[in-house]
Formats: structure tokens, sequence, C-alpha cells
């Protein structure tokens, strides 16, 4: 099992893609925080279940994706969904411009977290099959979509 | 594209790396250690990790590269290697100029190491795009893979090594350029441009010796023999597939602010019928999900059109590529499930719609798997059987709250929701809902299985 100076250097190491998945699924910084904090927690009193370590990225991004999937369930019964999110310029925004950040929140939740996954934090697809728990094909389908949904809004 | 998006993100604030900080302490100081390694196991790792996370100008006290050369690797791998001088120092920090060809401009909002290509319809997709990275610790700069082969050349009197990919492959092409003088190498991905571009664009870059003012930050990559096996699934927490008939009624509770659930369910649905059909015409057309388009799914007539069914032989760029095994046209269904909804309480709500279909096999034991799975060891499978997402729902939610719809105070509501599925493969189906990730049925995450799934067949 990971000992505790491995596992703060292999969280340290990770922190830029926990920063970006919780923000592209939850988007405000808060509630990023939040999950990030959670999902370290779970891993480290889980971290026995890991066996090899080299995956601990993955597996760690795959702990966060599901606290932040709870966070959105438990919202969305507080607020309306059907309001808008408040304007980009007015709220948390992780994003370099406001044209990508506007082009990435329109996508479908599923295909933005894959695309999150696959073009930012650089995962292979296998690597997200095994983190979404879908087949290889759907990873590569949403891939395909969220390609095509990007490229209409991006002109 | 590629390249706006890998570069979409600002820095992460310091305040998020105090937080991760903070959560790493009280983790170690409030969670029981319950497993132990061994001194020697402990020891080890620590100084892979540690030496994995040094940047890699530590070492250029005591190593330079004299040159690099490479081999293959596997079948499909081309091991990019450093030869390393002990005698020689390299700068600290180094500058790297790009000289934008005519023609192409600097991708915007990105750190000005990506180029796209003025002439080109769709944006920034057809370019340039630069990884600068020294050697890791054993010498190793990078394993290309998907290559067929490899072309050594000298390009501005640097060597370079341009990658071959295999036949098929969908991946921009690249070249390895090695600037000897300050042992920083080059990956230079390019797509749809022409020899003389490249030559124009490598032409126009220098690398040199810089400031902490102008520091371009350079990583090594961590690559050793066991990455190759890293897009396999190291860790397992297996799936459980618990079948259910398909009109059990099944509730959902709220989850509290403390995370557990309520005592009381708050919403009941369960399914009172199913339909297949070969058109869409009939359908409203206001409940077709824009994940899709309309021309993808049928034809003028609302006819649905067949598909292409691929099964693949899925590589590991190294020693194995992907292979199209077979391919061939398919007839397609629309299946219409509708779903008796009942809000059990007295206000108001939108609720999510975490239902998905999925092709599942039983196998002779009980359990299931994907029937797209052909061979798992073997990493054979087949494009999907049906569209795991939502095609087509009525009543839903609108735009971005589309799997929300919304019922009144104690309202019951039919619901209907629609996939579209391989027509010799209808019999495989089954909704499919997983409890943790795509609804609140149960608390089991995380001290039992998180990803369970029920599954309810659907004919």
């Amino acid at each position: 099992m990971i000992d505790n100076h491995s596992f703060e250097l292999l969280v340290t190491a990770q922190t830029d893609t926990l920063y970006r998945v919780s923000m592209s699924m939850l988007k405000n910084e808060h509630d990023a925080q939040d999950a990030v904090h959670d999902a370290i927690l779970i891993a480290y009193q889980n971290r026995h279940q890991l066996r090899q370590e080299q995956y601990f990225g993955t597996w760690l991004t795959r702990i966060l994706i599901n606290v932040c999937k709870k966070e959105i369930k438990r919202h969305t019964r507080c607020t309306d969904i059907g309001d808008q999110l408040p304007d980009i310029a007015s709220r948390d925004n992780p994003y370099q411009s406001v044209e990508i950040a506007e082009a990435i929140d329109a996508l479908p939740p599923k295909i933005r977290l894959t695309v999150i996954l696959f073009y930012v934090e650089n995962y292979s697809i296998k690597e997200i099959k095994s983190i979404l728990k879908i087949p290889e094909g759907t990873v590569k389908s949403r891939l395909s979509k969220g390609r095509k949904l990007l490229k209409e809004y991006l002109s | 594209m590629d390249n706006k998006l890998k570069n979409a993100f600002k820095e992460t604030p310091e305040r998020f790396r105090y937080t991760v900080k903070s959560a790493i302490d009280e983790a170690q100081h409030t969670a029981p250690s319950k497993h132990h390694l061994s001194k020697g196991a402990k020891i080890t790792l620590a100084v892979i990790l540690i030496l994995s996370l040094i940047p890699a100008a530590v070492f250029g006290a005591t190593k330079i590269i004299a040159g690099m050369n490479a081999e293959k690797e596997g079948n499909y791998g081309v091991k990019i290697i450093a030869n390393t001088d002990p005698e020689a120092e390299y700068p600290k920090y180094v500058k790297i100029d790009v000289k934008t060809p005519n023609g192409f401009d600097v991708v915007p909002n990105t750190d000005g190491m990506n180029f796209y290509n003025l002439s080109t319809e769709e944006p920034y997709t057809d370019g340039f795009s630069i990884d600068a990275f020294r050697p890791n610790s054993n010498g190793i700069a990078d394993i290309a893979d998907y290559a067929e082969k490899y072309e050594e050349t000298t390009i501005a009197g640097h060597t370079a090594y341009k990658i071959i990919p295999v036949k098929n492959h969908n991946s921009w092409d690249r070249i390895y350029v090695y600037y000897d003088d300050v042992n920083v190498m080059l990956l230079i991905y390019y797509t749809n441009v022409t020899d003389d571009q490249l030559t124009d664009f490598i032409e126009g870059i220098t690398v040199k010796e810089g400031t902490a003012k102008d520091h371009t930050e350079i990583g090594s990559y961590d690559f050793d023999d066991d990455d190759k096996s890293a897009a396999d699934s190291g860790y397992e927490i297996a799936e459980e597939y618990i079948e259910k008939p398909l009109d059990t009624e099944i509730t959902y509770a709220d989850f509290g602010e403390d995370g557990s659930l309520a005592d009381h369910p708050s919403l009941s649905c369960r399914v009172s019928g199913v339909r297949v059909l070969d058109n869409i015409s009939e359908l409203d057309e206001n409940g077709f999900n824009d994940l899709y388009t309309y021309d993808e799914i049928a034809d003028e007539n609302g006819s649905i059109l067949p598909h292409t069914r691929e099964v693949w032989q899925y590589g590991d760029g190294i020693t194995t590529k992907d292979e199209l095994l077979s391919s061939e046209e398919v007839d397609r269904r629309l299946v219409l499930i509708d779903l008796d909804y009942t809000n059990l309480t007295d206000e108001d709500r939108p609720f999510y719609i975490p239902w998905r279909l999925s092709a599942m096999t039983k196998n002779a034991d009980g359990s299931f798997k994907r029937s797209e799975s052909i061979d798992a060891d073997r990493d054979i499978a087949a494009t999907e059987f049906a569209t795991s997402e939502i095609y087509y729902m009525s009543d839903h939610g609108e735009g971005k709250a589309f799997y929300f719809p919304t019922l009144s105070a104690n309202e019951s509501k039919t619901i209907t929701i629609g996939f579209i599925a391989d027509a010799d493969k209808l019999e495989e189906l089954y909704l499919t809902c997983c409890p943790s990730s795509d609804s609140v049925l149960s608390p089991s995450y995380p001290t039992e299985n998180p990803y369970t799934y029920f599954l309810l067949k659907v004919l």
C-alpha cells in the first residue's frame, strides 16, 4: 500500500488535473475545492485497494469524478436546474478565454468530461474507458461528437 | 482545435494548491492506516517517486545529451534515446523562439507553441504544435507509438527523426528534433502541412540559453518499460450487475446536506411499456436529444438508417496496432420505453432521468458482460450496439437540463425515452442504472462497490 510520503507526492503531482476536472464539472471553485478535498480523503482511506501505484492518477481521477457527480446531484436538488448558468464573466472561470469556456460549457456533460480527459489531461482512450467505466467505442463516439460540436461552437 | 483544448485552462490557483495540501494533511492525520509496506519497498517507492518529480534541470550538473538515437521498440514503437555525456553541463533555462511561418498564426490564448493553418476551413485543426522536453534520468526521451517506421534526417542543422504513422491511425504526424547545444528535444506534431512548410517551420525555431525570466518550462517524460502497459486497467474494481424485473418499482431518495440519504423516497419510477419502431416521423420533433443530428439517424421520410458495425482489435501502439477485423451494415430500430414517474413530495421539482441502454450478454454463471466486448483478453470489441445516451425523450428539460423534466407536487406522469439500437441485438438490450453515479438510489459509495448497475431486460 502507498505510504504517506508517496501519497503526498502522488496527489501533489495530480493537482492540476484535480483542478481542471473538478472545475469543468462543478463550475465553481468553492464546490471544486470541496470535491477535491473529499476525493483525497476517500483515496487515502481506500488506498489499499490500489494494486499498482502507476495507476494512481487514473484511480484518483475516477474517485474525483464520482464525488463531483454526487455533488451535482445534490446541488440540482437544491436549486432550480432550469436556471441559466451565470454568465461566464461573472463566475469562476478556469479557462483561458471566454470563447473556449463557452464552447466547452455548451457540451453535454458526459461529452465535456470525456473531451477534457482526452485533450486536456492527455489520458488515452483506454485510460478514459477505465476512469468512466464505459466501452471504448463509447469513448470514441463521445470524442467524435465532442469534436463535431466544438467545431460548430468555435467556428 | 486539439491544441486549443490542451491549453484551454488557466494555471491552477495557489489557493487550490493549498486546498490539496490541506486535504493530504487532514487525510494523513485523521484516517487510520491499515496496511503497511515493507521498509525496502517504501524506500524503493520513495526514490522512484522523488526522481520522477525532480525537474529534469536538476540532473543538468552531471549529464548532457551528446546526441540522440532512435530504434524500433516492439512492432510499432520508436524509442528515442539520449546519449549522455557526464562531463558536460547544460543551461538551466532555455528560451525558445518560433518564427510564425507564412500562412499560419498562433492559436490564441495559448503559450504560443501552437500554430494553425489559416487556409483551413475548420479552425485550429491543421498546423503545428510543439512539445519541448528533456530525456528522463534513464536517457529515454520518448517512445513514439503507432509508428510504421521512422526516418532520420537533418533539418536546419539539427538531427531529427520523423515518425511515419501506421496506416489509418488517426493522429497528427510527429517529428523529434534535437538541439544539442542546450540539450532540449522538441517533439513537433503537424498535420496537413507540406514538407516545405515543415522545413520552414523548423528553420524558424531557435532554442538557446535563457534566464529565469524567459524560462520555458521543460519537463521530461517519466517513461519506462512498464508504461507500455499503463493504458491497461491496473486497478480492479469490478462492475457488478444486478438483474431486476422490467416492472420493478424503483424509488429515489434525496441526499441530505451531510451526504446521507433521506429516510423517505421523493420519487418513484416503473416501466409501463416498450415499443420498437423503424420510423421516427410520428415522434414529437422537440423530443430529440440535440446530441444527435437527424440525418445521422433517419432519412427524409423518417425511416431509421442502417449503420456500419465494425469489430476492432485494439492494440497498445507498441507491439500491436488497432486492426479492423470486420465491417457490416446492420439495420437499426428505435426502442421506446414508457416510464411512470410519481413525485412523492409536496413541492414541484425537476428530476434527473438516469436510465441508459446497454447490450448485455449473460454468462453461464449468471454474470453479465457488455455484448460489444467480444474478447476482453485480446481487446477485441465491436462498435456500440445501441446509443447509450437517450435519443428521444418526452417530456424533457430544456437546453442543458435536457435530462431533467419537471413534476408538480404529488404529480404522476409518463415519461417516454427512446434509444437507437441494432435490430439484431434487441434481445440483448437492458435498461441500466448505476446507483452511485447515475442516480441517488443507494448510498453505496464509497464503502461498498460503487459500480453496481441495475439491469432491466427490455424485451
